[in-house]
C-alpha cells in the first residue's frame, strides 16, 4: 500500500478517533447514551462548508480552517443545548431515543432544505441530497494556496486536532469537572448528595460533546471538500459508538486505539492473502479481499467477547506501562 | 410559617415535615431541633419513615409540607446539591460508592463544592488548576488518614470490603465539609470490633471536628452510649424523644419495638 492510499485513509481515521473521543465525554464518561452523534458531526461539516461559500477570507488562506472549525464548534454547541435542555431530564433508552430522533431530523433536513450559491456558485442553489461539494475546483476553496487538495494540509492538520482534543478532554478528565461526570455515571443519587448540580454536568457534557464533534464535522468538511447527508446517517453514530465501546467506555486513549483500529482493519484485511497456507481448508486458500468484512464482523465479535470492557476498560494506559512510568517518575523525583 | 428561631436552635430546625406517598404516609409532622456539636439518635422499627426523613431534610425528595431551616438559612425545597453545599451531608443505607474510581477520586469527588477553577483552567492545566487540586488531594488524604484507609487509596472503591466501604462513605460525607452528618445505619453488618471503632469515630467527628451528627442505627448498645438525644419514630410519627435512658423506658417505644402484651399468658408478643 502506497503512501498516497494510505493518507486519506489516515485522514478517515484522525477524523473518526475525533469522534469517538467526543463521544466518549457523554457516553463513556457521564454514562449517557447518545445515539445522535452524527446530527452534530453534520451540523459541523455543513457549518464548515457553509463559511467556505460565503465567509472565505481569501487573505487567510490555508487558515480558514480555524475560523471555520471555530464557527463549526460554536454551531454544534449551540444545537446540543437546544436538543439537551428539554431531554437531558430523561432516563437511560428514552434518551437515546430522543437523541436518534435528533440525529435522523437533521439528516433529513439537511437533505430537504438547499443554500443560494453565494459567489463561489453564482446562480445555483446547492444542498439537498447531493450536498455542498468543491471537487470539481478544489483550487477556489481557498485562492491564496491553488494547490490546497486532502494530500497536502489534510493529515497534519486532523492529527494534531486529535492530539490537541484528547489532551483537553484528558486534563477536563483529571479535574473536578470529570470527576462529577464519572460520578454521575456511577451514582446519580450519590453526585446529588455531594454537592453536584447534576442536570447542569449533564448538559455541559453534552455541549463539550457536540463542540468536539463539530470540530470533526469541520475537517471532515475540509478533508473531502465533499458533504451530503448520507455522510451522517443513523450508521455512523453506531459506528462511533462501536469504536467507544470497543476501546473502553470513559478511556480516551482507548477510543483513539480502538478509531485507528476498526478504520484500518477492513483495509488491513483486504491484503490477507493465505494462498500458500496449506493447513488451511482449500475454500480459504486464496487472497481474503472479498471476506474482507465477514472477517471483520467475526473480529468483532472475538474482541467484544474477549474484553467486554474494551481494549483500556476505563484506563488511560495498560497496567504494565503504567507501572513503568508510575517507576520512570520515582527515579526522577526520588 | 416560622417566626422567631430560639436562640440556642438556630444550627438546624425542621417542623411539620410531611410526606407521603399514595396512601402511605410515610412522614407525618415530624419536627426536629439541633443544637451544634450534637450526637442524636433516630430509632425506630423498620419503615417506621427513618430514612425518609433524611432524604427530605436533604433534598432527595420533595416536602409535602413542612420547613427546614439551617444555620438560620430556610433550606426548604432546595436542591439536594444546594443542601449539600450548604453543610449536610449524609451516607446511604446501601452504601453508594463510585464503584469504578479509586478511594481517593471518591473523596475528591466529594470536595466538588470546594473547587474555584472553571473548566477552562482546567482543560489548560492553569496555576491555579494545580494549586486547588494539591489542596484537595492533601485535605482528601487527611481524611482517608482519619477513618483508617489511608493505605487504600488507589484500590477501586468496589473491591474494597464492606466495613472499609461505610468508613469511606464517612469520610466521602466529611470531605463535602459537612457541619451536620446523616449518617444512615453505618453500623449495619459490621462486627463487634469494627462497630467499636465505629462509635470511636463518631466520637472523634464531634470532639475534634465539630460537627454534628444525626444517626439512624438499629444497633441499641452503639445508640444508647453514643447519643445524647433520641428521637424514636413509629409509622412516620413521634412516638418518644429524649435522653437515653428516658426513651429506653419509655412504654410506647416498648411496645413499639416489642408490642402490646396480649391478655393471654404465656403467648408470645406479635
Amino acid at each position: 500500500m502506497s503512501w498516497t492510499e494510505l493518507q486519506p485513509i489516515l485522514c478517515q481515521v484522525g477524523i473518526l478517533a475525533l469522534l469517538a473521543l467526543s463521544l466518549n465525554v457523554i457516553c463513556g464518561m457521564t454514562g449517557l447514551l447518545q445515539l445522535g452523534h452524527a446530527g452534530f458531526f453534520a451540523i459541523g461539516a455543513y457549518t464548515a462548508g457553509l463559511y467556505a461559500i460565503y465567509a472565505t477570507v481569501p487573505g487567510l488562506g490555508w487558515f480558514n480552517v480555524l475560523p471555520a472549525a471555530l464557527l463549526a464548534m460554536l454551531m454544534a454547541a449551540l444545537f446540543s443545548l437546544a436538543i439537551g435542555i428539554p431531554c437531558l431530564r430523561l432516563a437511560g433508552d428514552y434518551l437515546a431515543i430522543a437523541t436518534l430522533g435528533f440525529g435522523e431530523i437533521v439528516r433529513l433536513v439537511l437533505t430537504n432544505v438547499d443554500f443560494p450559491g453565494g459567489r463561489m456558485f453564482p446562480g445555483e442553489r446547492i444542498g439537498g441530497p447531493t450536498g455542498i461539494a468543491f471537487t470539481e475546483f478544489p483550487g477556489s476553496l481557498w485562492p491564496a494556496h491553488p494547490h490546497y487538495s486532502a494530500e497536502y494540509a489534510g493529515l497534519g492538520v486532523i492529527w494534531v486536532a486529535v492530539i490537541l482534543v484528547y489532551v483537553v478532554l484528558l486534563n477536563i478528565k483529571r479535574s473536578s469537572v470529570g470527576r462529577a461526570f464519572m460520578c454521575i455515571r456511577e451514582d446519580e443519587i450519590a453526585a446529588r448528595a455531594m454537592g453536584i448540580d447534576v442536570p447542569r454536568y449533564k448538559i455541559g457534557a453534552f455541549l463539550l460533546s457536540a463542540a468536539f464533534a463539530g470540530l470533526a464535522g469541520a475537517l471532515f468538511f475540509h478533508q473531502q471538500l465533499l458533504v451530503s447527508p448520507s455522510n451522517f446517517s443513523l450508521l455512523k453514530s453506531i459506528e462511533v459508538l462501536l469504536v467507544v465501546v470497543l476501546g473502553g467506555m470513559g478511556s480516551l486513549a482507548g477510543s483513539v486505539c480502538a478509531a485507528v483500529l476498526l478504520a484500518l482493519l477492513p483495509y488491513a484485511l483486504r491484503h490477507v492473502d493465505l494462498s500458500g497456507v496449506g493447513w488451511l481448508p482449500h475454500a480459504l486458500q486464496k487472497p481474503l479481499s472479498e471476506y474482507s468484512m465477514l472477517l471483520y464482523a467475526v473480529l468483532l465479535i472475538v474482541l467484544i467477547r474477549l474484553m467486554p470492557q474494551g481494549i483500556l476498560a476505563m484506563k488511560e494506559a495498560p497496567p504494565w506501562l503504567e507501572a513503568w512510568f508510575m517507576r520512570i517518575r520515582g527515579r526522577a523525583q526520588p | 410559617m416560622t417566626t422567631g428561631i430560639r436562640k440556642e436552635f438556630d444550627f438546624f430546625f425542621a417542623e411539620g415535615l410531611s410526606k407521603r406517598f399514595g396512601g402511605v404516609a410515610a412522614v407525618s409532622d415530624f419536627s426536629l431541633e439541633l443544637k451544634a456539636r450534637t450526637l442524636v439518635g433516630l430509632i425506630g422499627p423498620n419503615g417506621a419513615g427513618k430514612t425518609t426523613v433524611f432524604n427530605l431534610i436533604t433534598g432527595m425528595e420533595r416536602l409535602d409540607s413542612g420547613t427546614v431551616y439551617f444555620r438560620q438559612r430556610y433550606i426548604t425545597d432546595e436542591p439536594a446539591h444546594r443542601i449539600s453545599m450548604l453543610g449536610i451531608a449524609r451516607t446511604f443505607q446501601n452504601t453508594r460508592l463510585l464503584g469504578h474510581l479509586s478511594v481517593l477520586d471518591n473523596v475528591k469527588v466529594a470536595c466538588h463544592a470546594h473547587i474555584r477553577y472553571n473548566v477552562f483552567e482546567a482543560a489548560l492545566r492553569l496555576p491555579r488548576f494545580h494549586r486547588v487540586e494539591r489542596d484537595i488531594e492533601a485535605k482528601s488524604r487527611e481524611f482517608l488518614d482519619l477513618v483508617g484507609l489511608a493505605g487504600e487509596q488507589q484500590t477501586l472503591a468496589a473491591s474494597l470490603p464492606y466495613g472499609l466501604r461505610r468508613k469511606l462513605e464517612i469520610a466521602r460525607a466529611l470531605a463535602t465539609g459537612a457541619d451536620l452528618l446523616l449518617l444512615d445505619e453505618p453500623g449495619a453488618g459490621l462486627n463487634p470490633t469494627e462497630t467499636a471503632e465505629l462509635t470511636r469515630l463518631i466520637r472523634l467527628l464531634r470532639d475534634d471536628f465539630g460537627v454534628s451528627v444525626l444517626l439512624i442505627e438499629h444497633d441499641m448498645p452503639m445508640v444508647m452510649s453514643l447519643c445524647e438525644h433520641i428521637v424514636v419514630l413509629n409509622f412516620g410519627r413521634t412516638i418518644a424523644q429524649g435522653s437515653p435512658d428516658a426513651v429506653k423506658s419509655n412504654p410506647a417505644v416498648i411496645e413499639a419495638y416489642l408490642g402490646k402484651p396480649r391478655s393471654k399468658p404465656g403467648e408470645p408478643p406479635c
